[in-house]
């Protein structure tokens, strides 16, 4: 006979090959007509009821997303600071304590691997959160350094508020310290003596707060944010919803708008921090890190490299995966991701471009769109105008104190 | 802080190459030793009542003729056998055969049908040897992979290769990756010259006769004997010792300071600028070009230090296969034991207990788990102590055991005895008498070696010779040109292309390359 401990250790992954977050039962009973997808080896949802609904809850109410399947990673001990200096582009002794920073890292030819956000809980703690797996890369960059490196996915879960109405329904929750809280800082509290961690950070360029917690809280905690945010038009939402947010704020996604250096098959797909518009991050002052020297180089080079621009379509056809060209006939490049912007009212994309280094080649683009009509394609060519992102700019994402809506 | 042009860490025949042609071309020249004197591992050791002798390298295969032609060696005396080096394969039954110098050029004790047969598979062996005789002095393609010039050798060796013929290119595609008990299983019968053959390719690599790619163990040998003097080699008697001397010397006259008991602890490294190095006592010198010879672990993990570096090449570096696994004993005997066939041993001869390619291969087996050889395979080498010590008349028996462990289950302490005894009782086969003259023995294990040579691991080559690590993968690819990511800092040790051995062409090319980036 099977003990009950060893049935409840067995790995039923095979009963159930993809895993539920804590929150799933919570999300699962605000499914009307749901869609799921696999995140990160999670059931998620891309809708819950209804993807514009959903998605205006972000911008005119609250949201909340369940974030459990980031891949989140505890790096503790006297050397996590140098170990992260060394792993990421940014300068991490500049980060202050209770802060958090968006960052990214690289291999040796300086392509970046991943983008992520690194919480700095204490002098020597850190939590570092990603899209993608990185645990040996972690743990083999870490080789030399006095640091250990948690994977702590599957026992820390989270959630996401937000929208304008997310700073009210923290404070009716009884959440001190929201007032204070300005973007990109986080802290650590107690609601009815369940631990949480709240951060003023978001992927949709909106007002909005990450909350960590411990998995066996989830639920209770869950229940009583949607209890607290009845008033407030609180709103379950799914993955599509966000993805609409992400793209007016210009948020790019690894191996959506850029692939993975790691994923890649073919070299030529491989992409340095200049070329996602984030050389921003890079401290080239700091010490050694991964991929410095060759940052260094191909700053000396005449890139011709793809690089990722924000664009502006005429008209509204949806532009997903459309190729767009110069001068109505030179290919320069593909559209990654695409929405008709509520917001803004117009057709936005994001895209990855080779136009070289001369201005004038920034002018003349056109994309090439084929627009399924009852059953017959239109092929049209919309101008394209190069944009600064994000698209959106709103003063409430990082007024402080937040205003109570 | 005294300040040089160079500093070479190291002074094994590689580090005293690389001085020595350094300091040649008018640069000063500082050679760093963590140990009491020059040599490496095939330094003099005293071994017994004032009787010096190299501890660990009994004979070199092949010392590389462009080395000793580039650093004008042939001045000071060099002690080679003109005669070459004979080799007796023991066999179980008596039916030794005696494999003539240069690889069995003649064969004693063998049919003439069979013997047909093996001039030919040695003819091939031969002929497709040249594929690493040619990449053996050139630097391997590596950073510069991008530019046609790194890649030139490259095709000419391939397109020379390729000339021989369609037949021998493809026979060479075939065999390359081949196991040598295949090859030689296809052509011979003799069990103890398949069981020699079988031990000349794996003696020092961790493969069996039966691990695909073993056949590349002796291509690599092979090639080593082409690029030295084929018709001589090295002698047993002394000849290890007049070669680094020799080094010694050359180094010495070409203005090289030496620092022995000078341990280096760590490079100082700003921003990936190497400027100096500081040694475990405190002391520190500058220097732009930094050269070490020591193996590739200790140059990356220990002295430049994973914050100096980039995480894929610590993983390249850590995946290195360095543990090692030969195990040398010596013994110092009254005088030349006698084979109980009222023959003579032959103090020019080298002796190879391996009687077939299944115990080759068995032996093989007890290495991959941990466990000592049961019955196990070792070389050995007599040669006479004529210099005017006390042992005069005396014979030092040198011998390499084959597939010893690096670390063995349940522990050395009580292995150590059972394994010398195991090398004693054979030889007491076919030299009954040899226990009563014995005056001195002594076991060096691979995890020894390591303290006491001051090599990772204890492996003679400082990572495994196999096909994962040869040419531009040796030791990893991003260093395999012998330039390294830390700006001034160059390797040279057998941990690089092509390193074996006390072949010295590692450290010659070394040499080029600094000379080369230099000029640019």
């Amino acid at each position: 006979m099977i003990q009950s401990k060893d049935r409840k250790d067995r790995d039923t992954t095979f009963r159930e090959p993809l895993f539920r977050s804590p929150f799933y039962d919570f999300f699962a009973a605000k499914e009307s007509e749901g869609h799921w997808y696999n995140w990160n080896g999670y059931k998620s949802p891309t809708i819950l009821s209804d993807e514009e609904l959903e998605y205006f809850s972000i911008r005119s109410t609250c949201s909340v997303f369940d974030i459990t399947p980031l891949n989140k990673y505890r790096i503790v001990g006297p050397q996590a600071e140098e170990f992260l200096n060394k792993l990421t582009v940014r300068n991490v002794t500049k980060q202050n304590v209770a802060t958090v920073k968006y960052t990214l890292w690289c291999d040796q030819e300086g392509f970046v691997i991943d983008d992520g956000t690194l919480f700095r809980i204490s002098d020597n703690d850190f939590r570092l959160c990603s899209q993608e797996k990185h645990l040996p890369w972690l743990i083999d960059t870490s080789y030399g350094f006095d640091v250990e490196i948690i994977d702590e996915t599957k026992h820390i879960c989270g959630i996401s508020l937000q929208g304008p109405t997310a700073a009210s329904i923290l404070r009716q929750l009884g959440v001190n310290g929201i007032d204070n809280l300005k973007p990109f800082h986080l802290f650590q509290t107690k609601i009815s003596n369940m631990p949480i961690m709240i951060s003023r950070t978001g992927f949709t360029g909106d007002l909005g707060y990450e909350i960590f917690m411990k998995n066996n809280v989830a639920n209770k905690f869950v229940e009583r944010v949607w209890k607290a945010g009845s008033n407030h038009g609180l709103t379950a939402i799914g993955y599509n919803a966000l993805n609409m947010a992400r793209i007016e704020a210009g948020f790019i996604v690894a191996n959506i708008d850029f692939i993975s250096s790691d994923h890649a098959i073919r070299q030529n797909r491989c992409r340095r921090p200049d070329d996602l518009g984030l050389g921003w991050l890079v401290d080239l002052n700091k010490g050694f890190f991964n991929g410095k020297k060759a940052i260094l180089n191909s700053k000396l080079e005449d890139s011709s490299a793809f690089k990722i621009y924000a664009l502006e379509i005429d008209g509204k056809e949806p532009v997903e995966g459309s190729i767009i060209y110069y001068n109505k006939k030179d290919e320069v490049g593909t559209v990654t991701s695409a929405i008709w912007s509520p917001m803004t009212k117009k057709s936005i994309a994001l895209a990855q471009l080779k136009l070289g280094s001369s201005k004038s080649n920034m002018e003349n683009l056109w994309i090439e769109i084929y627009s399924l009509k009852e059953l017959q394609y239109y092929k049209l060519m919309k101008k394209v105008s190069i944009v600064k992102p994000p698209f959106i700019n709103l003063a409430r994402r990082s007024a402080c104190p937040p205003a109570n809506y | 802080m005294k300040s040089y042009d160079v500093i070479v860490i190291g002074a094994g025949h590689n580090g005293l190459i690389v001085a020595s042609k350094l300091a040649a071309s008018g640069r000063r020249v500082l050679l760093l030793e963590a140990g009491e004197t020059y040599g490496g591992m095939a330094r003099s050791e005293v071994l017994f009542e004032g009787f010096q002798a190299p501890e660990l390298a009994s004979n070199a295969i092949g010392i590389s003729k462009d080395v000793v032609q580039d650093l004008g060696l042939s001045k000071y005396e060099l002690l080679f056998n003109e005669d070459g080096l004979k080799t007796v394969g023991l066999s179980i039954e008596n039916e030794n055969v005696i494999f003539g110098r240069n690889f069995g050029e003649t064969i004693e004790g063998l049919r003439e049908d069979e013997f047909k047969r093996w001039k030919e598979l040695r003819e091939k062996f031969f002929n497709q040897s040249q594929l690493f005789q040619r990449l053996a002095s050139q630097i391997p393609v590596g950073r510069n992979y991008k530019t046609f010039g790194s890649k030139a050798n490259l095709f000419l060796t391939a397109a020379k290769l390729r000339l021989q013929g369609k037949e021998q290119f493809q026979e060479l595609l075939r065999m390359i990756t081949m196991c040598i008990a295949d090859l030689v299983e296809e052509e011979l019968e003799t069990s103890s010259l398949k069981g020699l053959i079988s031990f000349d390719s794996t003696l020092g690599i961790k493969l069996g006769p039966r691990s695909p790619t073993s056949y590349l163990g002796l291509l690599y040998k092979l090639s080593q004997m082409k690029a030295s003097y084929q018709e001589k080699s090295l002698s047993i008697h002394g000849g290890v010792t007049s070669f680094i001397n020799a080094l010694f010397k050359s180094a010495e006259e070409n203005g090289v300071d030496f620092v022995f008991k000078g341990k280096v602890s760590s490079l100082i490294i700003t921003d990936s600028v190497v400027t100096g190095v500081k040694l475990e006592n405190g002391v520190e010198y500058s220097a732009k070009t930094i050269v070490s010879s020591i193996s590739p672990v200790s140059t990356f993990l220990d002295l430049v230090g994973p914050q100096n570096l980039e995480t894929d090449l610590t993983r390249r570096i850590q995946a290195l296969r360095y543990s090692g696994n030969t195990t040398k004993l010596n013994i110092i005997l009254e005088e030349l034991p006698k084979l109980h066939s009222s023959q003579n041993l032959d103090a020019n001869y080298r002796y190879v207990y391996a009687p077939s390619l299944e115990m080759v291969e068995s032996n093989f087996n007890s290495l991959k788990y941990n466990e000592l050889p049961s019955d196990p395979n070792f070389e050995m080498y007599f040669s006479k102590i004529s210099s005017g010590s006390s042992l005069n008349g005396a014979v030092m028996a040198s011998i390499c055991i084959q597939n010893t462990p690096y670390s063995v289950k349940g522990g050395w302490k009580n292995s150590k005895e059972v394994l010398m005894n195991k090398v004693i009782s054979t030889i007491q086969k076919y030299a009954p008498e040899i226990k009563k003259g014995i005056l001195f023995k002594s076991l060096l294990l691979p995890h020894e070696t390591e303290k006491k040579y001051f090599v990772a691991g204890g492996h003679w080559h400082h990572s495994e010779l196999q096909i994962d690590s040869l040419y531009s993968l040796r030791p990893a690819f991003d260093v395999s040109d012998y330039s390294t990511p830390i700006d001034g800092l160059f390797i040279c040790g057998a941990g690089t292309h092509p390193g074996g051995n006390l072949f010295g062409l590692s450290g010659l090319n070394a040499a080029k390359k600094i000379l080369q980036e230099s000029i640019k």
